[in-house]
């Protein structure tokens, strides 16, 4: 998302953050590739009953 | 954009099947709708973590906050909604397919800059990593240890060691002294296992 002794990057194209998301995710991935989801919140209730069950849909991310 | 078009992004949106893209593009719209009655909001909690980390994290809401601390009548609010198609309210909302909490004013300790995402329906702000960061180290670490939120703060600190989030380091090691976070320690020691291993 940028070089180091280029002015730190604060937006992003969406063009830009589509081609950025795989770096991100392998990133992330070295820490664990596990969906980290809190196993529960106060918005539990209505998340649950929306979405069968989890607390939100699937990711399947496209990019 | 006109009722009609607001109406065809939603269909659009309800039909993407990758949640971190729906919920940006449905916080674009929101935040839109909003900018148009003059309000800025700001994208906060786990879909501004899961924009920085593509972690896996978010669950099915989006929230937000306002930048500005001017209320907004929720009548008000309820209108600027409607144009959305929303359900429910007064504070959360289901938009298409996700719901949207509109939690009050940004509490903002940082003095990094917000981060902008362009959307093809508009301009989505985000809380700026620096805070999330050190918000995350706080809620992994005290009053108790917590594993889920360990793994959240370490996913960001990942992606930002790794230069995939670009960040003001001098900012985190700021805000984590503060008194308010009190997690210097805590933030090196996380730095310290995310880059080689945990000890």
């Amino acid at each position: 998302m940028g070089r180091a002794d280029a002015p730190m990057k604060t937006s992003w194209t969406w063009e830009e953050w589509l081609q950025s998301r795989k770096a991100r995710k392998a990133a992330s991935d070295r820490i664990t590739t596990e969906s980290i989801r809190r196993a529960a919140s106060s918005s539990d209730r209505r998340l649950k009953k929306a979405f069968g069950g989890q607390r939100g849909p699937a990711f399947n991310r496209e990019s | 954009m006109n009722p009609s078009d607001y109406k065809e992004a939603i269909e659009q949106i309800t039909g993407c099947a990758d949640l971190l893209r729906a919920a940006m593009e449905t916080a674009a719209l929101v935040t839109r709708v909003f900018a148009e009655r003059g309000h800025e909001l700001v994208v906060v909690g786990g879909s501004a973590i899961e924009f920085y980390t593509e972690g896996s994290y978010m669950s099915g809401d989006i929230d937000l906050c306002k930048k500005r601390t001017a209320p907004i009548p929720l009548r008000e609010q309820q209108d600027i909604m409607a144009q959305l198609d929303s359900r429910g309210g007064p504070r959360t909302w289901k938009v298409g397919p996700l719901f949207v909490d509109l939690l009050g004013t940004l509490e903002n300790e940082s003095t990094a800059p917000l981060r902008t995402l362009e959307t093809p329906r508009g301009a989505v702000v985000l809380v700026p990593p620096e805070l999330l960061i050190v918000e995350r180290v706080l809620s992994a670490t005290y009053p108790q240890q917590n594993g889920e939120e360990e793994a959240c703060a370490k996913k960001l600190l990942a992606a930002c060691l790794d230069n995939s989030v670009p960040i003001d380091w001098n900012e985190v090691t700021r805000l984590a002294a503060l008194p308010s976070f009190g997690v210097g320690d805590a933030l090196e020691r996380f730095k310290g296992e995310v880059l080689h291993g945990p000890r």
